[in-house]
């Protein structure tokens, strides 16, 4: 995983970011860089905002910035998975490459493999639990080779158990070879998820939400399920905890 | 098999128990006939009988199928234009609080007699339970499809084709289901009011005459035109919409 952060090499920056709402002000200058090979997490409180900024940053909202998206480049992963429940596993991963132009697609078995749902092909999406139907969302957003995947509390509605199950895929996922994408946005309101996911936590204030602090998360060891009671981590989330409140 | 077995018992007994009654209060026919006197009559007269039921069936189905068609196109119409559903469909609403029957007189009046008057009648019965419901179905779009849609790109018709119309599906089939009972309703009405064929106006004869076995037939009749047509609904829905009522 540390090898392939290459941290000079920047993949797009966000500069004076800013959204209001009717003249409430929502989002104030909101100013930070991606890199090749990071995942920043946006942690906040619920209702501060951040997902309005990701919807700005992947196109989907308009702000009062001079930020442009560059359309194709950003994958989706929403809170709750929007999958079709008419459509199967394959049926989705086609889908997705249908409506973008491009090619060098990855295959779909690839792809499932990937997010190990090998096996789930022809299984529609309502007959697969919750867990699997949240793979099966970030495999849709891979499928058409995105540079920047931007995630909104993907996990939020999974028990903790699966949660941590999947925090952990996806970052063997991100480190994947077949793996197009290069960073990783990542909106929470958990602070462990954060500490343990990312390279950068970017932490939002509220009302309006600018950025308070912006703190770069380094391990010594693996992130794996054995890191989440180790000393380093414990000390992280009461340095987030410390800023967040 | 059991289950099947279990209904049929009930329904063996009760008319068992209906059969007896009759027999030993010495009811008149013309007030309750017995079931084999019912079941006699359909025999004997069933050439009749069908006569009748085909024509209400074709009212019914017609009606249903045309009632449809226009509930689906407004609500197309509505979901794709916001300023003509909300300047329209406070007039709809009110026009459905009327009873189909206190309009029933008129349609007949336009359009006579025959057939014509009573698929009218049945349309206009079917045509709002169907608006309603897929105006409903064709709205319900949670955010997340429409970022995820969004973020495709998707255009307009492969939104429709791929979102809209299956996340609407399960509400026009609710749609159906409730039009199906009013269809046959309507159908019926407009044979009591003016017709010189159908089940209502069987219904309404052999009530005038006094031959209890007739109407109960063709009550019987207009029961089994609702089952089939639901049935055939119900299965429908359970080809097309496989995956069910996303909540």
């Amino acid at each position: 995983m540390a090898s392939k952060i290459n941290l000079n090499k920047k993949l797009f920056s966000v500069r004076d970011l800013s959204k209001n709402y009717d003249g409430l002000k929502v989002l104030e200058n909101i100013h930070f860089d991606v890199c090749e090979g990071e995942i920043i997490s946006i942690l906040g409180p619920s209702g501060c905002g951040k997902t309005t900024l990701l919807k700005i940053i992947g196109n989907l909202l308009e702000g009062s910035s001079n930020f442009k998206a560059l359309s194709n480049i950003f994958g989706f992963v929403f809170q709750t998975p929007a999958l079709l429940p008419w459509k199967t596993a394959e049926q989705h991963l086609n889908f997705c490459k249908k409506f973008n132009r491009g090619n060098n697609f990855l295959s779909n078995n690839r792809i499932l493999d990937l997010i190990g749902l090998k096996g789930f092909k022809d299984y529609y999406s309502c007959q697969i639990s919750g867990g699997m139907q949240q793979r099966l969302a970030i495999g849709m957003a891979l499928s058409h080779n995105p540079e920047v995947l931007l995630m909104d509390e993907p996990f939020s509605s999974l028990d903790e158990i699966t949660r941590q199950k999947l925090q952990e895929e996806l970052l063997r996922i991100f480190s994947h070879k077949d793996n197009t994408s290069k960073a990783i946005l990542y909106v929470t309101h958990s602070i462990e998820e954060a500490v343990f996911l990312s390279n950068k936590i970017i932490i939002l204030g509220n009302k309006p939400a600018k950025i308070k602090k912006v703190i770069n998360i380094e391990f010594n060891k693996p992130r794996n399920n054995l890191l989440r009671s180790s000393k380093e981590f414990f000390d992280y989330l009461a340095q987030v905890r410390r800023l967040v409140e | 098999m059991k289950k099947f077995l279990k209904e049929f018992s009930v329904l063996a007994s009760f008319f068992l128990i209906w059969e007896m009654a009759v027999r030993l209060l010495d009811v008149p026919t013309f007030i309750l006939p017995t079931p084999t006197e019912i079941f006699l009559e359909i025999y004997e007269n069933f050439y009749l009988l069908m006569n009748h039921t085909s024509i209400t069936f074709l009212e019914t189905f017609m009606g249903l199928i045309i009632g449809a068609f226009f509930g689906l196109l407004i609500a197309l119409i509505f979901a794709y234009d916001k300023r003509i559903k909300d300047s329209i469909y406070p007039y709809f609403v009110t026009i459905k609080t009327i009873p189909i029957i206190a309009l029933t007189p008129l349609i007949i009046l336009w359009f006579g007699h025959g057939l014509v008057s009573k698929i009218v009648i049945v349309s206009l019965a079917c045509f709002f339970p169907i608006l309603v419901n897929a105006t409903k179905g064709f709205l319900t779009i949670t955010e997340s499809h429409r970022d995820l849609f969004r973020s495709l790109q998707v255009s307009k018709l492969g939104t429709f084709v791929h979102l809209r119309l299956p996340s609407a599906l399960p509400y026009i089939f609710t749609g159906l289901k409730i039009s199906v009972t009013l269809a046959v309703l309507g159908a019926i009405v407009g044979e009591f009011v003016g017709s010189d064929k159908g089940l209502g106006y069987l219904m309404v004869l052999s009530s005038t005459y006094l031959e209890t076995p007739t109407l109960f037939a063709a009550i019987i009749m207009t029961a089994m035109i609702g089952l089939i047509l639901y049935l055939i609904v119900n299965y429908l829905e359970r080809k097309i919409v496989f995956w069910g009522r996303e909540e």
